[in-house]
């Protein structure tokens, strides 16, 4: 009976999450709209801003609307560059569409380099106050361990690359780069700084995205973020703390220092029709690679790496208040370091909430295969049922 | 059970297994949508394979497009391009070689020989990749099918016909993991526990939903046969008893280091519980610290 009840409760909450993605595909009929609008095309019969409830023709409307994004005006996009309104404002783009071909070239890419960075290319171009990215493609460059910077060769192999593509009906321009950090996590270094924000001095729109293999393998979907850099005297507006992520020990002083001079962009995914016309019927073969995976066995070696940061980091924290607590006998210690403190510590304690959720999902997945294949007595009267016949 | 009708079709061959990454549908997929949306005319588009042979295993990972002679009537090849693009893709990619190629449509069309035997000035045996971009709701099997080319004497003169292959598709970790998450179009960006947990437990769900229906599929056909409805197919009965043998799968082996992941995962959990609950009473010790410490100094400068 409880199962029962749970599985329509997950039944429940499914629909719920479809709803949520209608409600994005609306969004995104808005700015198909958007988009045609700017284009001049055919604005008759992409009724966009309609919001038809019944499921089925939105869904239709909204497939379409992703379609949408392979078309490319050429005229109507000089038109834009000409415009260039990005340069009016420095927080000009505020999403990034990302097609499933693009994430997933980048997501396979990014796990080939391994424990080295990585870095591609992307081609799209700039819808309203969005950049689409149609597609990706790879950079000879391997970079060592912390930094990737386009050499000369890349370079070279970049134009001609763009040039053949163009050969072969593909005529959007390079609109952003990628790399792989492979650990930790999604953010910009300062190399990775000054290299955006020299192409966006000279190549806008350029948008910059991160990927993290090890983390994706990790938390079982892609880690990704999709950055562009204020120009150089801008101020950043002091905001609410950028979505909380873990940093290695290693790396916490590179990000700090560099972190405000750059803002994420909210990244949606589009697909085509025929896209997800096919991924539907892939998932028909796929399946059983989602429940044979174990990543419990393959992501034993991030987790160890994470739990030994943890500790890292614990330790720094103790042997801070210690310290701390030692001289406050004396003296009174300043409110600020104690602050210091107290933030480190809860930063602690949510990161290894987190490494332990992750540990868990793993474990509930491992369980639930032990389940359905190891102890289920009514199974082996099946199995003897068949025998029989 | 469709596999069955499959297998009698493919016949001979050359005994070459063929698995296919969902890259490669996903870029054939984005090759066809672009060239239907900005190309008026055709509709048609071609492209190459790429991919590792390994043993009798052949992998197809990537692909690139090409493109048909423009100046020429005839369907011809841009060879020139061709090889451009396979050493732009060689430069990237140095343990990828050229397998085969694809084209779209619903059937095989008579030029694509003339394709074929171009492509075999590279690859002695390639593939012919063909995909059927027309969507249908009755399908249930990818529109893909895998061609091999076979020497057959018609008519006394020998000639090449197409051969259908059998093929699987295969996948990495990464190419899952984003395949999962487009599939699906998961929320991005948001990383909350919940819906963390939701959308595993979603994935999960769907997996399993799916093993329940093709068990039921191997129940229901056995059951037919039991009862002479259908024709008892002996090679299919032992396939399936030797995979019902194998449950249940556990040995005391893998139940040891199930039992020993499982407390390390409580350890786990108890650990970071610990922590958090230490960084809430350093919190509280520190606040009450905080009033403490004012009123003391209060009390002194009253003395």
């Amino acid at each position: 009976m409880a199962s029962e009840s749970g599985a329509r409760q997950a039944q429940k909450r499914w629909e719920l999450e479809n709803e949520v993605t209608m409600c994005v595909d609306d969004n995104e009929e808005g700015l198909t709209s958007h988009l045609n609008k700017q284009e001049r095309k055919m604005g008759a019969e992409a009724v966009g801003g309609s919001s038809s409830r019944d499921p089925g023709t939105s869904q239709v409307q909204a497939n379409v609307g992703r379609d949408e994004f392979w078309k490319y005006d050429n005229e109507a996009q000089q038109a834009v560059a000409q415009q260039a309104p990005w340069t009016k404002d420095p927080h000009y783009f505020k999403t990034a569409y990302v097609s499933a071909l693009a994430l997933l070239k980048m997501a396979i890419h990014t796990k080939q380099g391994g424990n080295i960075e990585v870095m591609g290319m992307l081609q799209g171009k700039p819808v309203g106050d969005a950049i689409v990215v149609v597609d990706a493609f790879v950079l000879p460059v391997e970079g060592t361990e912390t930094r990737v910077n386009a050499q000369a060769e890349a370079y070279e192999y970049m134009v001609e690359y763009n040039q053949r593509s163009k050969e072969s009906g593909r005529q959007e321009n390079v609109v952003g780069w990628y790399h792989s950090h492979p650990g930790y996590g999604c953010w910009l270094s300062g190399i990775d700084v000054n290299t955006q924000m020299l192409n966006q001095e000279y190549t806008e729109p350029f948008l910059a995205i991160v990927i993290d293999p090890i983390r994706t393998q990790a938390a079982g979907k892609v880690e990704i973020g999709a950055f562009r850099t204020y120009p150089k005297d801008y101020k950043a507006a002091e905001e609410g703390p950028n979505e909380y992520q873990t940093i290695p020990l290693n790396k916490v002083e590179d990000f700090g220092v560099h972190c405000k001079k750059y803002y994420s962009l909210d990244i949606q995914y589009f697909k085509s029709s025929l896209d997800s016309h096919l991924f539907e019927l892939l998932w028909n073969k796929y399946w059983v690679s989602t429940l044979s995976s174990s990543k419990v066995v393959s992501g034993s070696d991030y987790l160890s790496g994470q739990v030994k940061d943890l500790v890292e980091k614990l330790e720094q924290v103790e042997s801070n208040i210690a310290h701390a607590g030692r001289i406050g006998g004396l003296f009174l210690v300043s409110g600020d370091k104690k602050k210091q403190n107290l933030g480190r510590l809860s930063k602690i304690a949510q990161d290894g909430c987190k490494v332990a959720t992750e540990q868990v999902h793993s474990m509930l997945s491992q369980i639930l295969k032990d389940r359905l294949f190891n102890n289920n007595k009514k199974n082996k009267n099946e199995a003897s049922d068949v025998m029989e016949a | 059970m469709e596999e069955t009708g499959e297998r009698k079709a493919v016949g001979e061959g050359s005994g070459l297994e063929f698995k296919l990454h969902p890259l490669v549908i996903i870029n054939i997929s984005d090759h066809f949508t672009r060239c239907s949306l900005n190309v008026t005319s055709g509709g048609r588009v071609i492209g190459c394979l790429l991919g590792e042979q390994k043993g009798r295993v052949i992998h197809i990972t990537n692909t690139f497009e090409m493109n048909f002679k423009k100046d020429t009537e005839d369907q011809s090849l841009d060879k020139e391009y061709l090889a451009a693009k396979k050493e732009q893709y060689k430069t990237v990619f140095p343990n990828l070689e050229v397998m085969g190629w694809y084209s779209t449509g619903d059937k095989i069309q008579e030029s694509d020989m003339q394709t074929h035997k171009t492509i075999s000035e590279i690859n002695e045996s390639p593939v012919f990749l063909l995909l059927d971009p027309k969507m249908s709701d009755e399908r249930r099997d990818l529109p893909i099918m895998i061609y091999e080319t076979e020497l057959h004497v018609i008519e006394r003169f020998p000639s090449q016909i197409f051969v259908q292959a059998k093929y699987t598709v295969d996948s990495l970790e990464a190419e899952r993991i984003a395949v999962d998450q487009v599939a699906r179009i998961v929320p991005s960006g948001k990383s909350s526990s919940t819906e963390q947990l939701s959308s595993h437990m979603t994935g999960m769900q769907n997996a399993v939903k799916m093993l329940r229906s093709r068990i039921a599929v191997i129940l229901d056909t056995v059951k037919q046969m039991r009862d002479g409805k259908i024709a008892c197919d002996q090679e299919l009965l032992r396939e399936i008893s030797s995979l019902v043998r194998r449950l249940p799968v556990g040995t005391k082996k893998i139940k040891d280091t199930l039992n020993t992941e499982y407390n390390d995962t409580l350890m786990m959990a108890y650990l970071s519980f610990m922590t958090k609950g230490n960084a809430a009473l350093h919190e509280i010790v520190s606040k009450i610290n905080a009033t403490y410490d004012t009123k003391v100094a209060h009390h002194r400068r009253n003395f």
